[in-house]
């Protein structure tokens, strides 16, 4: 193993340098740029669309599309076509908010320019000569850091007019978000980088077709596109191999609640729970045992003990009942009440719904003063109904989009595996994990 | 003239036949769906809810809106849609997001969906404050119906409620956000729709606030629109709520807006005897879900205190008034000989009674004779140019160029439907991807910015100058010469080299051409280039600059258009001063008079005495006016309010306002549009066509002229006047009649005015009497004062939108063929025809033109601009109207501001023929130097164009100024209060005896 080096076994990550990143001479001197000049002076951008689909990329932002299909779906026009659009755009999703998820962050602090040169391929690939970094507000520093490394894009003509001497342009921003949880949603990050109010638009037609300010547009995670470079230089077999499994790569995993050693790690897609959880994150603290878990981030679906060994890859976690999500797990231990998480987890959301379709914007704050009342000691049986009921009402399929889908994962799975918590609350009139109880 | 005539050139022929076409394009194209396994024909193009709704089944919905299309927010309207017959899961999409195909099969009464629309009601009433018996739209609330249709009956939220402040967002609209279901349909018919800038969404989660940033009055003249498209109580009538009634114990009628030349139909209610709102009457092809504010508000002046009740000179103070006393006193004026001056507000059954009275050549229509010209020019066009509806419009036209009318203040809700005609190219190049019209949020995302092309030519900023390709603001001198220049551009335009006329060779090649000393603008390549793409250019234009020698330029600008030269079809409109004046262009041939005339022949003695219907005379000034009364034997007045020559008057009759008179008023197009009174004026109030009659008994009843009224008819009723000239063989009178029996035919026996809960009358004035107040005699009315009658839907004319489950305005969905289509009764139109008639060419010449008079450098000529709502003489009497006027101002050039020693925000003296007015000073860069665009309260609307001085306003004057308006404004507000106390006093004396058709019924 050992004889492996790091850039082929960890991409996204044996470059991080969180106390000072790489700056571009650094940065190319590691080896950084060659993706992006493979791209640009060898590969047609339907060479570099073929590529992508073969490696098997999938979105790392939570949904897990396949990244070469979305782009398959943007209109490619011969230049002299008068029906091309004016733009075409490339926007990054880094508007990491998901509870419990701080993957991109390390990215966007540790390696910016690894994100510029794969927004420089990606962009390429679809035709887009303008490109933006939709970034969480509150992560100022990986602004900053973005920025000085754009500059030096510019200055080393990786960014700007004519790219490295190719007839391929490309200006990139960064823009800082106002802070909401909904601009994760690639629709909502559009309206609110065109200035507009936050809220998820009306699909069809998809962004692809008629995304910011109405032209063709695609809008990837960080952690999707950071792969792009790599998979570039070392091809789509080396990245199908990195994993065991059918689900191609490597993926940044994450953990947090009361383990021992909350953070991040980046290992072959499909590692297990169990191998994160315990391997890397070192178990839970002394004197707890494991209760649940949401495998990756608040919108998910809590597991259980029994489900440890299930490996984190897309089908493996949806056949367990549960979502990747983004990886990053929280761990719900057997001191901390079960109706209290999920009652952050719902004023979570209910903070974040963006007001615009009825079951979310009425539904989860519904759901919050009857958990309230119930973790209060002030629920009813019926209570637990109702619950059900506005979980149903919630569901996919009729809202506007997945948020309210989202909160009611962990509300849903925790009424079904901590049913009886809920009962002793009801029953016991108070929450039986209080202290003094 | 007077009979409709028939020697209509081809081309009218033609383009009529055009306009016909137009109209046939709203049948759909229809596929079959099966809605719970039931066969249904619905519109291919539209969506699944629209589709649902025409079949008149009950689906509920709040975000979507026939004439906004969908956004699918709200989430109440979701059905299951199955994927065929052996489907029994399905999959739950929203009716509204969702196309129709053939075959389709959905689930409207199954389990899931109708369950999960209950719980859409019950999560937005989780915050709704319940507050229905204090709330102004309880009873007709679109909240309470769909409730009630999702069968949510009992409430199981048991948290705290959110709640808002509310803005005071001025004299016309209330706010109550606590209501609030935050559907959104506000804000997008606001912004989107309608332009308006200062309203918008706020906050997010179950805290979205709609209304303004701070407490104001809101700025768009379709504000009043929110009562009618928010589904609750948050945004109400406020001048309704102050003086309020249930819908149900409104009586309301048919009515045509007398505002404008537009003809919105509207639907007046009144309760008793006074009138309190006026709401929005469906047409599919005029104003179909929308009014502007003039005309929702503007109702107000039937309740002024300014309103004449009494009559003058027909009488002995010991006598009473009747038929009796009044043959007695007019039978001394009997042999004097009478003019008639007609009017543009008044009915055009009244003006063509008048005309039939004194004959047509003791007639005129109160023009001067610069008037007169304009008049001519307008009636040429009219012949030549049929003119599109509203519906036509939004639907077909690619090019919009407007030129010297600003519609935003003289024909609101045309400017409305040109919004609608900007977004045009943005949707159809959204259908390229294949997005439908009705994808609202998706088609705006995709248009982006892309606007179909406006060049606006204006005396004067507008506010459409933002979003017009090109706006130019000239002066009419450079108006003419601009659209001289541009066709003659056009007239040497060669289709064959096309290419010489692009963008950027326009201004070299054809400048060779033409005249090589003259520079083209880039402004007019511009237009040139926009001209050759377009299929369908709409020219829109008025009379408000009052220039014969613009509508000239104008008429050769559209011929040269219309030629073949370019391949499209032009169309026009020409947006008539008054409600009436494209009817009483009608009555117009060579004999009519003009003011100028009127003159001659009372000072010549040709005539002796005047009789005024409904007209002011605003064009002439009080020395004029005074002349002419001097000269005037008897003058007999008929006006519904005091006007100045009411004063003067010999003789007064008190006539019925639009809402207490019947009647037909003609639009810009032509169309002739019957009103209905609401209510029967109060005695000796009588309608105007009434006073006539009786002034034809008295005075006109032994004339030899054979062209006089001859009859002995003892006219009674509005349809036996319309059998008369229907047997004089005059077409519009032959097709209103053809009309009415159709109705009869269908089973309508009369219109019940009153809703079904007036069953109970004898309990509804219980408070005063128990005696069952007497139903009014109908005297042939189609019509009835009464509960009793035909439902609303045999007619097209609903007096008020109602349908079972749904008391809403969204019962109009009910009444339509299918959404957005004609009325289930609709009748055919009746086009007034006119014919071009070179004769009338100059017969009416302004002895001096003004503008060659004399060559004066430093001439100044002020153009009109007051706000929308002050802009017709009628709305001044609204104190909510004159509480929303901040002040007059004037807007000058820097140049010449800094010429006068103006500087913005000092006060100016505007001194015209009319008197002296102040006005604080605005600057903009835009207007040339020649032009003092006002917005005075003062000065008359008809004082257009006129010269003007300008000077520094002494520190005495800036405080008269300021006194003046303060005063204006206390005044208002008294009035107000005044008459709110007079109509609540009213509304305790309920009259027992009521009776309609003059004093021989009392």
């Amino acid at each position: 193993m050992t004889d492996i080096p790091k850039a082929l076994t960890h991409p996204l990550t044996h470059l991080v340098n969180l106390e000072q990143p790489l700056n571009i001479e650094q940065y190319q001197a590691q080896g950084g740029y060659q993706g992006a000049s493979k791209a640009l002076h060898d590969y047609s951008p339907k060479q570099v669309l073929d590529l992508i689909s073969e490696s098997n990329l999938k979105g790392r932002g939570g949904a897990g599309f396949p990244t070469g299909m979305k782009w398959s779906c943007v209109p490619m026009f011969s230049e002299d076509d008068e029906n091309a659009p004016e733009f075409k755009y490339l926007v990054c999703n880094a508007d990491e908010m998901e509870p419990g998820t701080f993957k991109d962050r390390m990215l966007l602090e540790g390696v910016p320019h690894q994100l510029i040169e794969a927004m420089i391929i990606s962009a390429y690939t679809i035709g887009a000569n303008r490109a933006y970094i939709f970034i969480r507000g509150e992560y100022h520093l990986a602004a900053e850091r973005l920025q000085t490394a754009i500059d030096e894009a510019y200055k080393a003509s990786w960014l700007g007019d004519k790219i490295q001497g190719t007839q391929f342009k490309l200006e990139l921003y960064v823009h800082s978000s106002a802070g909401r949880y909904i601009c994760g949603e690639e629709t909502a990050l559009i309206n609110a980088l065109e200035g507009k109010r936050a809220t998820p638009r009306a699909k069809p037609p998809f962004p692809q077709v008629s995304g910011l300010f109405g032209k063709p547009t695609i809008v990837n995670n960080v952690e999707t596109l950071s792969n792009i470079p790599h998979i570039l230089k070392n091809g789509a077999n080396w990245f199908k191999e990195l994993s065991p499994n059918s689900d191609a790569g490597t993926k940044i995993y994450g953990a947090s609640g009361r383990v021992k050693n909350a953070g991040l790690w980046e290992l072959p897609m499909g590692a297990t729970i169990r191998e994160v959880l315990y391997q890397h994150a070192g178990g839970l603290q002394d004197g707890l045992a494991l209760k649940g878990l949401l495998p990756g981030g608040a919108s998910t679906d809590f597991l259980l003990p029994e489900h440890l060994d299930t490996p984190m890859d897309f089908d493996s976690i949806g056949k367990a009942g549960s979502r990747l999500g983004t990886g990053g797990l929280i761990i719900l231990d057997d001191h901390n009440c079960p109706v209290a998480m999920v009652l952050n987890l719902l004023k979570f959301f209910a903070q974040e719904s963006c007001g615009w379709c009825t079951p979310c914007r009425d539904g989860t704050p519904w759901v919050v003063e009857v958990l309230t009342r119930i973790e209060k000691g002030q629920g009813t049986l019926a209570d637990l109904d109702t619950l059900n009921d506005l979980c149903d009402f919630m569901w996919l399929g009729k809202t506007h989009c997945a948020l309210a889908p989202g909160a009611v994962e962990p509300l849903k799975s925790a009424l079904r595996y901590f049913h009886d918590d809920f009962e002793q609350h009801i029953e016991k009139k108070c929450c039986p994990y209080a202290k003094g109880h | 003239m007077m009979t409709n005539s028939k020697k209509s050139t081809n081309k009218q022929s033609n383009n009529k036949q055009n306009t016909k076409n137009i109209d046939s394009t709203k049948a759909t194209e229809k596929v079959t769906i099966y809605i719970d396994d039931v066969p249904y024909q619905v519109d291919k193009e539209n969506n699944l809810l629209a589709g649902v709704l025409s079949q008149k089944l009950k689906l509920p919905y709040f975000c979507w809106h026939p004439s906004m299309g969908s956004v699918g927010a709200c989430r109440q309207c979701a059905v299951m849609q199955y994927q065929d017959e052996n489907d029994t899961r399905g999959r739950m999409v929203m009716s509204c997001m969702t196309p129709v195909s053939e075959g389709m099969r959905i689930g409207l009464t199954d389990k899931t969906s109708t369950k999960f629309r209950e719980q859409v009601i019950s999560a937005m009433m989780t915050n709704h404050p319940h507050d229905c018996p204090v709330c102004a739209e309880g009873g007709e609330c679109h909240l309470q119906d769909m409730t009630v249709m999702t069968g949510h009956t009992a409430r199981h939220y048991q948290g705290k409620k959110r709640t808002f402040n509310n803005q005071n967002l001025g004299e016309l609209v209330g706010h109550e956000m606590n209501r609030c279901i935050t559907c959104y349909r506000c804000v997008r018919f606001y912004k989107d729709y309608a332009g308006g800038e200062d309203f918008g969404a706020y906050g997010s989660k179950n805290q979205v606030y709609f209304g303004r940033q701070t407490d104001g009055t809101l700025e768009s003249e379709f504000a009043g629109n929110l009562v009618e498209v928010c589904p609750t109580g948050v945004f109400t009538n406020k001048v309704f709520s102050t003086h309020f009634s249930r819908k149900w114990d409104l009586q309301s009628s048919p009515s045509v807006c007398s505002y404008c030349s537009v003809g919105c139909n509207t639907s007046i209610g009144e309760r008793y005897g006074s009138v309190r709102r006026v709401m929005n009457r469906y047409n599919s092809t005029i104003n179909g879900y929308f009014l502007c504010d003039r005309g929702r508000y503007g109702i107000g002046a039937v309740n002024a205190s300014n309103r004449l009740k009494q009559t003058k000179g027909l009488h002995d103070e010991n006598e009473a008034l009747n038929e009796l006393s009044i043959a007695k006193k007019l039978a001394h004026h009997a042999q004097e000989r009478f003019i008639a001056i007609g009017s543009a507000r008044a009915s055009f059954e009244a003006n063509r009674l008048l005309k039939q009275l004194v004959g047509r050549t003791n007639f005129s229509l109160g023009y001067s004779n610069n008037e007169m010209q304009l008049a001519v020019q307008h009636k040429q066009l009219l012949a030549q140019y049929p003119q599109p509806s509203l519906h036509a419009i939004e639907q077909h036209n690619d090019l919009v160029i407007i030129i010297g009318e600003d519609i935003n203040q003289t024909a609101p809700r045309l400017a409305l439907s040109v919004k609608q005609v900007l977004r045009k190219k943005g949707i159809d190049r959204a259908a390229t991807i294949g997005i439908k019209p009705w994808q609202d949020s998706a088609v705006r995302t995709y248009a982006g910015n892309e606007l179909t092309p406006l060049y606006s030519l204006q005396a004067k900023t507008t506010s459409f100058d933002k979003s017009a390709k090109q706006a130019l603001v000239l002066s009419p001198e450079q108006l003419i010469a601009t659209i001289t220049e541009v066709t003659h551009l056009l007239s040497q335009f060669d289709p064959q080299n096309v290419v010489a006329m692009d963008k950027n060779e326009a201004t070299n090649d054809s400048g060779n051409q033409s005249d090589n000393n003259k520079e083209i603008s880039p402004w007019v390549g511009d237009f040139i280039t926009a001209l050759q793409a377009a299929e369908k250019p709409l020219l829109i234009t008025g009379l408000s600059l009052q220039t014969p020698e613009l509508l000239a330029a104008i008429e050769k600008l559209m011929a040269c258009i219309a030629s073949d030269k370019l391949a499209c079809s032009p169309e026009l409109i020409v947006v008539a001063p008054q409600c009436n004046s494209v009817g009483n262009l009608h009555l117009l041939n060579e004999q009519t008079l003009s003011l100028e005339q009127i003159q001659d022949k009372l000072l010549c003695q040709q005539a002796d005495s005047l009789i005024l219907l409904e007209q002011d005379l605003l064009s002439l000034t009080a020395t004029k006016i005074a002349e002419l009364r001097a000269h005037c034997k008897t003058l007999i007045v008929l006006e519904h309010h005091q006007s100045e020559l009411a004063t003067l008057a010999d003789i007064t009759m008190p006539v019925a306002a639009v809402s207490e008179s019947d009647g037909h008023f003609v639009n810009y197009q032509g169309v002739l549009q019957a009103f209905a009174a609401t209510l029967v004026p109060a005695a000796p109030i009588m309608s105007n066509w009434r006073w006539l009659i009786i002034l034809a008994k008295t005075l006109f009843s032994h004339n030899h002229n054979h062209d006089h009224f001859s009859v002995n008819n003892n006219f009674r009723s509005l349809t036996q006047l319309h059998h008369y000239f229907a047997e004089q063989g005059e077409a519009w009178a032959v097709q209103i009649l053809q009309a009415e029996n159709s109705d009869v035919n269908r089973g309508n026996r009369g219109v019940a005015q009153q809703t079904h809960r007036a069953s109970g009358r004898t309990a509804m004035i219980a408070n005063q009497t128990m005696h069952e107040p007497k139903t009014v005699a109908n005297s042939d009315r189609h019509y009835h004062f009464s509960m009793e009658g035909s439902s609303a839907e045999k007619s097209d004319n609903l007096p008020f939108t109602w349908a079972p489950s749904w008391n809403s305005n969204q019962a109009i969905l009910q009444h339509q063929q299918e959404v957005n289509g004609d009325l289930i009764n609709q009748q055919q139109e009746n086009w007034l025809m006119f014919s071009f008639d070179e004769q009338l060419n100059d017969l009416w010449q302004n002895e001096v033109l003004e503008s060659n008079a004399s060559v004066d450098q430093d001439k100044l000529t002020l153009v009109q601009n007051l706000p929308w709502f002050l802009v017709d003489s009628q709305a001044r009497v609204i104190p909510e109207f004159t509480l929303m006027f901040t002040g007059n101002t004037i807007e000058l050039s820097p140049q010449l501001a800094e010429g006068k020693n103006l500087s913005k925000g000092s006060i100016a003296v505007i001194t015209t023929a009319q008197g002296k007015f102040f006005a604080t000073v605005k600057i903009s860069k835009k207007l040339p130097d020649d032009l003092v665009v006002a917005s005075i309260f003062e000065l008359s609307c008809d004082h257009n164009m006129v010269a003007v001085t300008l000077t520094n306003a002494s520190p005495a004057q800036v405080t008269q100024f300021n006194q003046q308006y303060e005063q204006r404004q206390q005044y208002a507000q008294q009035e107000k209060h005044h008459i709110l106390a007079r109509l609540k006093i009213q509304d305790q004396h309920i009259p027992i005896h009521l009776t309609s058709g003059g004093f021989d019924h009392a």
